[in-house]
């Protein structure tokens, strides 16, 4: 009798275990499958954020990008009936943030397709041109160009003399270091007391 | 009725243009560095060079809304070794970062002609101002946005 028992006893573990086994496989299966849909989903963002820009980089890109937020942030303006002549408080959209500005240039970079012939020449003549402004206390740290763009990155002695170099490069002139428009971040300062320096030199729009 | 609504055009039209016309802040509004300030005479509204040397003279814009500004000025150079090259500035107010327009200079010289710095974006508490060379003997008449 009590062998009996026993055998019943394993047969009901054995069918839970079996039970358990089937429970887990479905959802195991399960979420291998939202894995892979999120994966695909992961990648077609991707692909959507790497395909390349309709426009170039240009001083008016950038003046339209910079737009957006504050248009998308403006109340809808609708005509008052004229019982109603009350002003309305005027609500001034918040700028974008440096931060931001300055990720969506470098998006907007990064994502600009590349002409090496181009770059090379672009490359060539900003180098030139910061070489005739000075070196003393400055040096070019990076420089990329592509299409109709550059970034670059130069690393400065100290705060006044990025400042200085700022105030050469951007300054009005018959041969200016850049024709094109020219966007600046704010100066980074090393530990060691040095600060760097990231310009944008914008396509010509009439490119 | 063609002809009716040909003349109500063309009569229409200036009267449309004189009143979009676009006025500016007086070419003597502006600033130059202190060791600058003795080379710059006032001359009929506008800001004339006396020094031998191209000097640099910046002119602040009042600027009442955010948005894309397109500026422009009137100078004139007496001839293509005192020419006046200018650059617009957009501020963020946030940060020392920047927007250069494109710089432009005179085409041609001996009279006041137009210098188009193109659109330049202010956005909301930011500000706008123009920065010039001024070569010897050249002279900004007024600026605007």
């Amino acid at each position: 009798m009590p062998t009996y028992g026993l055998w019943i006893g394993l047969g009901a573990c054995c069918v839970s275990s079996l039970l358990g086994y089937w429970a887990q496989r479905q959802e195991i299966g399960t979420l291998r499958g939202e894995v892979a849909a999120l994966t695909e989903a992961v990648a077609i963002q991707r692909r959507a954020q790497a395909k390349p820009l309709t426009k170039p980089l240009t001083d008016q890109w950038f003046a339209q990008w910079f737009a957006r937020p504050a248009a998308q942030a403006a109340p809808a303006v609708q005509a008052a009936p004229a019982a109603q002549a009350a002003p309305a408080a005027q609500v001034v959209p918040p700028s974008p943030s440096a931060e931001e500005v300055a990720a969506e240039v470098q998006n907007g970079f990064l994502r600009e397709a590349t002409d090496p012939t181009w770059a090379s020449s672009a490359q060539r003549s900003l180098l030139d041109g910061v070489a005739a402004l000075g070196l003393d206390g400055r040096s070019v740290w990076s420089l990329e160009c592509r299409k109709h763009s550059c970034r670059m990155e130069t690393i400065h002695t100290s705060a006044d003399e990025g400042h200085r170099f700022l105030t050469q490069a951007l300054r009005p002139s018959e041969r200016p270091l850049w024709e094109g428009g020219m966007y600046v971040e704010p100066a980074e300062e090393l530990s060691d007391g040095r600060v760097t320096i990231i310009t944008y030199f914008l396509g010509a729009a009439k490119d | 009725m063609y002809l009716k609504s040909l003349v109500t055009a063309v009569a229409v039209v200036p009267v449309i243009s004189l009143a979009s016309a676009q006025a500016g802040s007086p070419g003597f509004s502006g600033w130059a560095r202190p060791a600058d300030v003795g080379c710059f005479q006032e001359s009929w509204g506008g800001i004339l060079n006396q020094c031998s040397g191209a000097k640099d003279y910046y002119i602040p814009f009042h600027v009442p809304t955010s948005g894309n500004k397109s500026v422009t000025l009137y100078a004139m150079g007496p001839n293509s070794s005192a020419n006046v090259c200018c650059t617009a500035y957009g501020m963020i107010p946030t940060s020392d970062s920047t927007y250069r327009s494109p710089s432009r200079c005179l085409d041609a010289f001996g009279s006041f002609r137009l210098i188009d710095l193109g659109s330049v974006y202010v956005p909301s508490y930011g500000s706008l101002y123009i920065a010039c060379s001024v070569g010897p003997g050249a002279r900004i008449k007024v600026a605007s946005f």
